[in-house]
């Protein structure tokens, strides 16, 4: 058999045991311990910044406009929760390219609660997210228990009615 | 090849026998298909099919990750079916090992930046295969941290992605071997220093490169934060900054005072294009999203190139931005040529269900041959009832080319309905009188009637799982600069449907 028949063969089969197992596979990911750095270049792992009820990371980026507009709603979100164990997480996906511009950037929107830099991307691919911005809401099983991708104005209203229903379940 | 397939699979099945309690199978996949082509090829019925698969697999601190790709067109040779990516990954608290294929920047990325765009397909109309858009490096990486220390050290083979992955032998993409070395030391709470080693061994060369960096970041008084970077050739004199040297010197400073934040940065590369050009330091141009500036940005040579980039931003009461940008950037390999932009942006909230923003930049790229290049937009978000919305963006930019003695103009439009939180619906036109798009690359005159693009988009959210993208008409190509990484667009005409799952 040719090497490339071989190799063929082998990711058919691949393929075929992995999908038949995604037919039983129906929860998404949990967030593992990320660890990443922060505006410091020092390395901070999630379970030291997560909420004690509920965690909403927001995948975000100084270049990504939607971005811009969401942040502020979050910051007032996280105002509101942060006394019900709710923690907001920012994780920026901007690379080399931007990052001299992301803590000023952060700081003129308001946002005060911890910034994390995904630089290379790993988490943003290892949790699925595929759109800038993206936001979870984890509970404290480290579940993630609602994605929500992009950000049209008003939507603001579905993110906050299911910390909501994820506080009051 | 063989082997490590082999390892792959029983890789997978070793760890599905164990407590699934334990252990998570989670992914995403994505898959495109094109009805249509190219604008001016010949065969305009083209059908194409793309699937790629992430597939993620972790138990306790152990996690296993592979991905499959294929392209499917009528044309054999430029299918293929591939294990794109594989990794074998251990985490914990202190120790991070990686083997296979995986993503690391060091420092700024003046040495090394390896990159993925996540969900991205990228198209090179040589090759005309398709296949995701990253620079991955395939080998072994150790990574260690503590409140005082980070060290990580790498050896393996960064991927050369213009080439796709049927290309044979698949070594062809992967050209050179790096083992590198970084740390960093946490002198105070305010101060880091770090350093790095890279030896780069260029298949079918008998000598090694050798590389190093300096780094530092600095929390100074009154909101001040210092960064820089020093990246040299071990045989080029330190700090001497000459044409002959070959080297790179990236610093930053950035403040903020309540809602004003500035970012001030510098840039000095000479002579430092690494390899097949895995190193990718801060190109200190403003990172655009609008469609008629994103196109025309000014692609760095790290070959030579100096500049500054100066950002500043301010938050009203109210949430009304403005953000400010001025940058400039000279190059001097054989002729000097030099680049400069001024940008400014506003938002204005009018209230809650009303947003308006405008923006204006004036720039000349002599590289580019762009004089006086003016772009201006303005873009409108209505909300209704806070269950459906509209966006209308209007873009509109014009500029010289030498030798040519008619300005060259191109124009956006967009009508973008988004029903919350499911459904968008959107058309866009563009035009243009640019004499580099309007010509017919097939015939001999140079046409120079105005060419128009009309495409159709529609994005459908079914349900927490899956997202379902349709595009019908034409969609004009060029450079796009996505997360800092710029790479060409195709031109395509026709009808693409995109079906993504997370699961």
């Amino acid at each position: 058999m040719g090497n490339r028949s071989f190799q063929s063969l082998s990711m058919k089969l691949l393929t075929s045991i992995l999908f038949i197992l995604l037919l039983w596979v129906d929860s998404g990911p949990s967030v593992y311990d990320i660890k990443l750095k922060d505006l410091n270049n020092r390395t901070v792992s999630y379970s030291e910044v997560k909420g004690e009820q509920l965690t909403v990371i927001d995948f975000w980026a100084t270049w990504c406009k939607p971005c811009v507009k969401s942040i502020p709603k979050l910051v007032e979100m996280h105002d509101e929760f942060e006394s019900r164990g709710v923690q907001f997480l920012a994780i920026s996906l901007d690379g080399p390219r931007n990052l001299n511009k992301v803590k000023p950037f952060a700081k003129s929107l308001g946002i005060d609660y911890p910034i994390l830099l995904d630089t290379d991307n790993n988490v943003m691919s290892r949790l699925g997210v595929r759109a800038v911005p993206t936001l979870l809401v984890v509970n404290n099983n480290d579940e993630i228990v609602y994605f929500h991708e992009g950000y049209s104005p008003g939507e603001e209203q579905l993110i906050r009615r299911e910390i909501l229903k994820q506080l009051n379940s | 090849m063989r082997k490590s397939l082999l390892v792959t699979c029983l890789g997978f099945l070793l760890f599905m026998i164990q407590d699934q309690a334990m252990a998570q199978l989670y992914g995403t996949n994505t898959f495109e298909f094109q009805y249509g082509n190219l604008p001016y090829e010949e065969n305009r019925d083209l059908t194409t099919s793309y699937d790629q698969l992430d597939l993620y697999f972790d138990q306790g601190n152990l996690s296993l990750y592979g991905r499959t790709e294929y392209f499917l067109t009528p044309f054999r040779e430029r299918n293929y079916f591939s294990l794109t990516q594989k990794r074998l990954q251990y985490e914990d608290e202190q120790f991070n090992i990686r083997i296979g294929n995986f993503y690391e920047t060091i420092g700024r990325g003046l040495l090394l930046r390896s990159y993925e765009i996540p969900g991205s397909v990228f198209e090179d109309s040589f090759y005309r295969t398709r296949y995701a858009f990253n620079r991955d490096i395939e080998g072994l990486s150790f990574g260690f941290s503590n409140d005082f220390v980070e060290a990580t050290v790498i050896r393996g083979r960064p991927l050369f992605n213009p080439l796709p992955p049927n290309i044979e032998p698949d070594s062809l993409r992967r050209p050179e071997l790096i083992e590198a070395v970084e740390s960093h030391f946490f002198l105070s709470d305010d101060i880091s220093i770090g350093g790095a080693f890279m030896r780069l061994h260029e298949d079918g060369q008998t000598d090694y490169s050798e590389y190093g960096s300096l780094m530092l970041n600095s929390e100074l008084p009154l909101n001040l934060q210092l960064t820089s970077e020093y990246a040299f050739a071990t045989d080029t004199d330190l700090f001497a900054f000459n044409q002959k040297g070959s080297y790179g010197f990236y610093a930053g400073l950035n403040y903020f005072y309540d809602t004003f934040g500035a970012s001030l940065e510098y840039k000095n590369y000479n002579r430092f294009t690494l390899g097949s050009g895995f190193n990718n330091p801060p190109s200190l141009i403003k990172e655009h999203t609008y469609p008629v500036l994103n196109r025309s940005t000014h692609v760095l040579s790290t070959a030579d190139e100096s500049g500054i980039q100066l950002e500043v931003f301010y938050t009203f009461a109210g949430g009304h931005t403005i953000t400010a940008n001025y940058t400039t950037a000279k190059n001097e390999v054989v002729n000097r040529f030099d680049y400069k932009e001024y940008f400014i942006e506003g938002n204005y909230n009018v209230n809650d269900l009303l947003t308006l923003k405008s923006f204006l930049d004036y720039a000349n790229d002599e590289l580019k041959g762009e004089q006086d290049r003016v772009s201006a937009g303005f873009i409108l978000d209505k909300i209704f009832d806070y269950t459906w919305s509209l966006t209308l963006d209007l873009q509109f930019q014009r500029f010289d080319r030498p030798f040519n003695p008619n300005t060259s103009e191109n124009y956006y439009a967009s009508l973008a309905v988004n029903y919350i939180p499911d459904l968008t619906v959107s058309a866009v036109f563009e035009a243009s009188t640019d004499p580099n798009l309007t010509d017919d690359p097939r015939t001999l005159p140079t046409e120079t009637a105005i060419r128009t693009w009309m495409g159709g988009n529609v994005r459908y959210k079914i349900n927490s799982v899956h997202t379902l993208d349709i595009f019908a008409g034409k969609r004009r190509g060029g450079p796009a600069c996505t997360s800092g990484i710029c790479y060409e667009i195709l031109d395509f005409e026709g009808v693409e449907v995109r079906f993504s799952t997370r699961f």
